[in-house]
């Protein structure tokens, strides 16, 4: 069992990841926070368990409560569906005119990514997991984890690349 | 044409820092979390956990007993005598019996 201090410890590290993966998958903020809260709650009775990445381990946790959400209140489309507030913002917002422009479409291409490609590039992208540590999350073979990957960075290549190649390189 | 190498888009996206969450929430858990700790009964998780049956196996199951009921209740105690007196069986029985007592006969 955790304590408190522990608990928060592992929340500043993590909580912003795992809920804008949740997101990614259940669309809609109210739930996925309270599919976070309830990811916090459970790891309090829990308990971490030695491990090599502990984000990856969160973030298996994450996705399995995200399977029994979609259980419970039906498909993913359904609930995307349902869905009437509109997510919290992806990124923080950025000072430069440019940047902000360009992480707003990354934001829109993202949405417009069907959703297995969407959660998978979201974990390799801002979540910083191996392909390997995807196929576990995701309980999928390693090969389909990169090729979902591959076909979502072709898919945002080709929605960003008339603003892409206007911004210079930073 | 360096825009063509998926490192340097990756690179792009994987800069972009991802927003921060409400500080107010982090509160919310906290006082959720000392909750749970003062009355471990009352974990929040707790409707998630199936404490009743699927609804398909609890009508299947109330169907299953009506049936068994409805049947009992329509199915006399005693067999039907009434087929026995029917002249048309007696007669049935009756060359039945006496087919029976010539071949025995006959043996």
């Amino acid at each position: 069992m955790l304590t408190p201090r522990q608990i928060e410890q592992l929340y500043d590290a993590h909580a912003a990841g795992l809920f804008h993966y949740i997101s990614s998958i259940v669309r809609c903020e109210t739930q996925a926070k309270d599919l976070l809260h309830d990811l916090f709650l459970k790891l309090q009775h829990q308990g971490l368990p030695n491990l090599e990445s502990e984000r990856a381990w969160l973030t298996r946790l994450a996705h399995h409560l995200c399977i029994d959400w979609m259980r419970h209140h039906g498909t993913r489309r359904q609930a995307e569906e349902r869905s009437a507030s509109e997510p919290r913002p992806l990124f923080q917002p950025q000072p430069d005119p440019d940047a902000a422009e360009f992480a707003q479409r990354v934001e829109k291409a993202l949405a417009d990514l069907p959703p297995e490609q969407r959660s998978v590039a979201h974990l390799k992208l801002w979540q910083g997991l191996t392909f390997e540590e995807i196929a576990t999350v995701q309980a999928i073979p390693l090969n389909t984890a990169a090729s979902r990957y591959r076909y979502a960075l072709e898919k945002l290549r080709s929605l960003l690349r008339p603003l892409y190649d206007e911004i210079q390189p930073p | 044409m360096k825009h063509d190498d998926p490192t340097d888009l990756e690179s792009r996206l994987s800069s972009l820092p991802l927003s921060p969450l409400p500080p107010e929430w982090k509160a919310e858990l906290l006082v959720r979390l000392s909750q749970t700790t003062a009355t471990p009964a009352s974990v929040s998780i707790a409707p998630r956990i199936r404490r009743t049956p699927p609804r398909w196996l609890a009508i299947g199951w109330g169907l299953a007993w009506a049936a068994v009921i409805v049947l009992h209740l329509s199915t006399p105690a005693t067999p039907d005598s009434k087929s026995l007196t029917d002249p048309a069986t007696a007669q049935s029985l009756k060359q039945r019996t006496e087919l029976l007592q010539s071949l025995l006969a006959f043996k």
